[in-house]
């Protein structure tokens, strides 16, 4: 193999592997990318680069010169730190007997230990999935609006991802839900072409999926375009020549309509920063871990409290709209700060029944953003 | 490509299996260390992912050159996952220790659980995901009854769990019910010289080579050396339940406390001669008595017994001397049933 490409453009294609590449070192193969090097029929050079993890996988496909085609496997952050360094303007890369690659580029000469192409795993073909279109802005906030509330606890694999699942009818959302069995989230978003996934049922998409994607998305540039689809028990994001995979989770959600209250009867309206800013400064008191918080509601009053035995109290008048009954119940300060940031709306509403069911947050104008915290035990 | 020497029984008893398709999901491979349990694992899998599986000729253990059984040789095969304590990673070379902290001898959770976790999943490349994990004994309590939990959920998915262990009691009975047991023989003298050949050692080197060079080349050289001992212990492990020469046994314990390879090699060699003296009775319609003792008193069921218990003590760090003074002298059931734990 022996192909010449401009170092900027390496650069690009190598970081997009960095998050992908395993930093565990239980199979040595998988901290390596492979690069391909290939003519097409019309005579074109391309390289394509291949990482994976074996949850989530990457290709990416970079027009390139390619004198000998042929396929080699590198170490990823080698490459990735050497790349970064390299005078440029092109670097030339060769393959060597012994597993060995020649880096060339300016006066620089290198030469990385390698290992057979052969050796690196095959990857599933995202390329045969069934795309459907969609609007970059759109997946991004539908993914920064659920993520964070994904479970983190590895004991439940089904709560670490988001839950996806694609309407039946043409006008129907795409739903997405997170949860980590403390607080829920649910997006609703409508599209065309949202009921084309061809899915048999909902699934969940992985969290460290999630993430890569959002660094790909986040990185990239040129249009709004990006395509979803399905393969086998893989969903495949497809960017320009940049395809990611990643595994589905498998099991079973929870049946999160069971959670979100519908017999709400306390309507508070609210100011979504001033409550916000309350949180914050009232949670200072709180305790580490469960940062518990209490709120009170009385005629046109919210009062955010916290009592610490160790170091005193405080509380925090919230001006609001409210013509309910009384009551005290306790949240954790940091789900209900979580769900608000990820809310757009200035104006949001707070519904509770009493100190033991679940609180909604929901934006005034936006019904389609809900989030659900579970009330603490005063 | 490795080699099983040694083993035929076992090699018999899988061939049977893959050729009827009727290989367990769960195996256990029990046995001393060193006798080709891991190497076994290793060439079963690739014998279930050789890409030219189906052919009589590979069966059960692959090809060895294409690409699906070099990639399970090399380690780099995606469905292939061998589970270790980090102290055993670190001394392969296949981890770095972390800062200043021993790693750990145990098999913790946490790799269990990432194996639970992939369990339900299609294999990766779609066939089969073989899971072995060496030194299953290593596994803590928590660790043992995670992994109960993918053995009994096993999905819809293509899994085998092969599960190397020392002995059946070394690993949670809940663990050992749900496995296909197959349990590998002390090696022979003759088959320790051929995997050395294999390995290019030559038969001088061999003997010359001494307990922590290298466990098999040890468990030579004392086969060779010490005929004698192992003649001694096999005749002071059958006299373990009677009161005769208990001056002799007490005397070989004394002598054998040298060092635990030593006495696990010895241990290796009586099993195998107790072994063949007890089918060569079946085969001979001596059993028609039963399996106990024989007209001059001696007992090989029990001494197996003696031997397996002995070899169990000596993996818990028993004291070696102890260890042997027991098998030799047999103990009360009583101060038994104290001790275990």
């Amino acid at each position: 193999m022996e192909l010449r490409i401009s170092v900027t453009e390496l650069a690009r294609t190598v970081s997009l592997a960095q998050g992908v590449v395993q930093r565990k070192n239980t199979m040595p193969i998988l901290s390596h990318v492979l690069l391909d090097a290939q003519v097409d029929d019309a005579g074109n050079g391309r390289l394509q680069l291949t990482a994976t993890d074996l949850d989530v996988g990457v290709k990416a496909s970079r027009p390139c010169e390619v004198v000998t085609p042929g396929a080699v496997t590198i170490p990823a952050k080698a490459l990735a730190d050497m790349v970064r360094v390299l005078p440029g303007p092109d670097v030339v890369l060769k393959r060597l007997p012994n597993q060995h690659v020649e880096v060339k580029s300016g006066r620089t000469k290198a030469r990385l230990m390698a290992l057979s192409a052969d050796e690196f795993p095959t990857l599933p073909a995202y390329e045969s999935a069934h795309f459907v279109p969609m609007d970059k802005a759109l997946l991004v906030d539908m993914v920064d609006k659920t993520l964070y509330a994904a479970s983190l606890d590895e004991t439940r694999p089904n709560l670490n991802g988001v839950f996806f699942e694609p309407p039946a009818q043409p006008d129907g959302p795409l739903t997405m839900v997170a949860t980590d069995g403390h607080r829920l989230v649910r997006v609703e978003r409508t599209f065309a072409g949202a009921h084309t996934f061809r899915l048999k049922g909902p699934v969940i998409l992985p969290r460290k999926g999630l993430n890569e994607l959002k660094r790909v998305l986040d990185g990239s540039d040129g249009d709004n375009a990006v395509e979803l689809g399905f393969h086998g028990d893989n969903a495949v994001a497809r960017k320009g020549n940049t395809l990611l995979g990643m595994r589905l989770v498998e099991g079973r959600f929870p049946d999160y309509r069971q959670v979100i209250p519908r017999l709400a009867d306390k309507v508070v309206r609210l100011s979504r920063q001033d409550l916000m800013e309350s949180l914050r400064r009232v949670s200072v008191l709180a305790q580490d871990k469960l940062q518990a918080v209490k709120v009170t509601l009385g005629r046109d009053q919210l009062v955010v409290s916290c009592t610490n035995v160790e170091m005193g109290e405080i509380s925090d008048d919230v001006p609001v709209e409210y013509a309910g009954a009384g009551l005290d119940v306790a949240f954790n300060a940091r789900y209900l700060v979580d769900a608000l940031a990820s809310l757009d709306d200035k104006n949001v509403l707070l519904k509770v029944t009493d100190n033991l069911s679940p609180g909604l947050l929901v934006g005034v104008d936006e019904p389609r953003h809900l989030c659900v915290v579970m009330p603490m035990r005063l | 490509m490795s080699v099983i020497v040694g083993q035929d029984r076992v090699v018999a008893a899988l061939t049977k299996a893959v050729q009827s398709r009727r290989l367990a999901h769960g195996l256990l491979f029990l046995g001393p260390d060193s006798v080709g349990r891991e190497a076994t694992a290793r060439a079963l899998a690739r014998g279930l992912l050789c890409d030219r599986r189906g052919a009589s000729a590979v069966v059960p253990f692959g090809c060895g050159v294409c690409r699906g059984c070099r990639r399970v040789e090399g380690g780099s095969h995606p469905d292939v996952h061998i589970v270790m304590s980090d102290a055993e990673a670190v001394a392969r070379g296949l981890a770095q220790p972390e800062g200043k902290k021993k790693p750990s001898v145990e098999i913790r959770i946490d790799a269990i659980r990432e194996i639970c976790r992939q369990l339900p999943q299609r294999p990766y490349e779609g066939r089969t995901r073989i899971v072995i994990v060496l030194d299953a004994h290593r596994m803590n309590e928590h660790a043992q009854n995670a992994l109960l939990k993918g053995l009994e959920e096993p999905g819809e998915a293509e899994n085998m769990l092969v599960l190397v262990a020392p002995g059946a009691r070394a690993v949670l009975p809940t663990i050992a019910s749900r496995c296909q047991r197959l349990a590998f023989s002390p090696l022979t003298a003759d088959a320790v010289r051929t995997i050395l050949r294999h390995k290019g050692v030559a038969d001088a080197d061999a003997r010359a080579a001494r307990p922590g060079v290298h466990s098999v080349a040890a468990a030579l050289a004392d086969e060779e050396g010490d005929d004698d001992a192992v003649s001694r212990l096999v005749i002071g492990i059958t006299l373990r339940q009677t009161n005769d020469a208990l001056g002799d046994r007490l005397q070989l314990a004394a002598d054998l406390s040298r060092d635990r390879a030593t006495v696990l090699a010895l241990l290796g060699q009586a099993e195998l001669r107790l072994g063949a003296a007890l089918r060569a009775r079946i085969v001979l319609g001596d059993a028609t008595a039963g399996l106990g003792a024989d007209a001059h008193g001696l007992d090989e069921v029990s001494a197996l017994e003696g031997i397996a218990a002995a070899r169990a003590d000596l993996a818990g760090n028993g004291i070696v001397q102890l260890v042997v003074e027991r098998l030799l002298l047999g103990a009360p059931p009583s101060i038994l049933a104290g001790r275990r734990r």
